[in-house]
């Protein structure tokens, strides 16, 4: 009677310390889980500055050497229309569309700026392209970032014994954000 | 021996052929070529002692041979960030690496310094006091001109604090512990080892694994700063 009393005892502690050891790595993988959800999230927030001030400085040189360019009709429009729907954007694949076709719409404006020689002494003008350089900079940097943050998010729920908790509370794949855009030095 | 080849092979297997090392900067100027001599290194370095002294910012120079294989943008982030240069939560650095054989520079701006340090104003600043030199080789001039600028910038706006000054004086170096403290873990040291009858001097190792503080610790920069070739 005794024994068998000490044997349930054992038992008992020994179901009861695995049980809370199960229950606290439960909830620091969730907990680290949601963490690193919550960095894409933040990360991404950086690109998506980073991309609106390259906008409002595509737009500013735009504006500023319509004087002196002989730009196609309608290219300022396009720009706020590809703005528009690059903020309206929810799938990564969509916002990779709208970039890559912005950043070509830049490059096209910036090589004319460049290749009007008029402007070459234009202070303004060149502090601006100073600026949009280094905005593609940031840009690098802030997508770069951001990659690493999905990439470890994304290894992490794949991995054993956290894809258990990830299947469990429905933590799915993030995607990568991979476009075209490349560093450019002014 | 018959073992050394198959192991080296597999050593270098698993060793990650993607993975680039960069450096972890332990001084404000790091010269890989030599092409400075060591007073001028102290110039430079007086420059940016100033600066940190003065305001908590940690300005640095990094001359490499080239940043291969990765491009000099992405090389002087990296070493920024495994520096982490600025002071912690602050990021107020500043890193310049100049790359001898491709002819490039790169300047990194922590998010802390991006204030007074737009990159109009970094690469106006490197277009009159860093190109003409280094395209005469001169690398000394290019650097020191530059540093004095933008270290004149950065105490003239910057409202940074420095690192404490008033940190209390430590007897031994490597120990943090101040007079009083040392004494008191002396006199623990003598009462344990009477009581133990000297058998605790098996272990006196332990005293001596105290890590000196104070360093870099920072690093978070979002690729602000400006760059080209000379």
């Amino acid at each position: 009677m005794k024994a068998a009393a000490i044997i349930g005892l054992v038992v008992f502690a020994i179901v009861s310390v695995v049980v809370l050891i199960c229950a606290s790595w439960t909830i620091s993988s969730y907990n680290d889980l949601v963490q690193k959800d919550e960095d894409i999230d933040g990360k991404w927030a950086q690109v998506e500055n980073q991309y609106q001030r390259k906008f409002d400085l595509i737009v500013q040189l735009v504006n500023l050497t319509d004087v002196y360019l002989d730009y196609e009709s309608g290219t300022l429009t396009a720009i706020t229309d590809l703005r528009t729907r690059w903020m309206d954007a929810e799938p990564t694949g969509e916002y990779e569309n709208a970039s890559e076709q912005f950043n070509a719409l830049a490059s096209s404006i910036i090589v004319q700026v460049e290749n009007y020689p008029d402007l070459k002494g234009n202070q303004v003008v060149q502090g601006l392209m100073v600026e949009i350089a280094g905005t593609e900079n940031r840009i690098t940097t802030e997508r770069m970032r951001y990659n690493d943050a999905v990439r470890s998010y994304n290894t992490k729920i794949k991995q054993f014994p956290t894809v258990i908790i990830a299947g469990m509370f429905g933590f799915d794949e993030r995607e990568y954000f991979g476009s075209t855009a490349s560093p450019n030095q002014p | 021996m018959r073992w050394a080849l198959p192991m080296a092979a597999v050593l270098l297997l698993l060793m990650d052929p993607a993975g680039a090392a960069y450096p972890k900067l332990e001084y404000y100027v790091t010269d890989q070529m030599d092409v400075l001599l060591l007073e001028e290194i102290y110039d430079i370095e007086s420059i940016c002692l100033e600066v940190e002294e003065g305001t908590g910012a940690q300005m640095a120079v990094l001359i490499v041979n080239s940043t291969y294989p990765d491009d000099i943008f992405t090389y002087t982030l990296k070493t920024f960030e495994e520096t982490e240069l600025g002071q912690k939560g602050k990021d107020d650095g500043l890193l310049l690496v100049i790359s001898v054989s491709t002819k490039e520079w790169r300047m990194e701006v922590g998010y802390g310094l991006e204030g007074v340090l737009p990159d109009i104003l970094v690469n106006s600043i490197a277009q009159e006091n860093l190109v003409p030199f280094l395209n005469e080789s001169d690398y000394y001039s290019g650097i020191y001109y530059t540093m004095e600028a933008l270290g004149a910038v950065i105490l003239e706006k910057y409202e940074g604090k420095p690192p404490k000054k008033d940190e209390p004086w430590h007897p031994i170096p490597c120990l943090p512990l101040l007079w009083w403290q040392l004494l008191i873990v002396i006199a623990i040291f003598v009462a344990v080892s009477v009581l133990t009858k000297g058998r605790i001097f098996l272990f006196p190792f332990w005293l001596f694994s105290g890590k000196g503080g104070g360093g870099f610790g920072g690093g978070r920069s979002g690729g602000g700063g400006a760059g080209g070739r000379f």
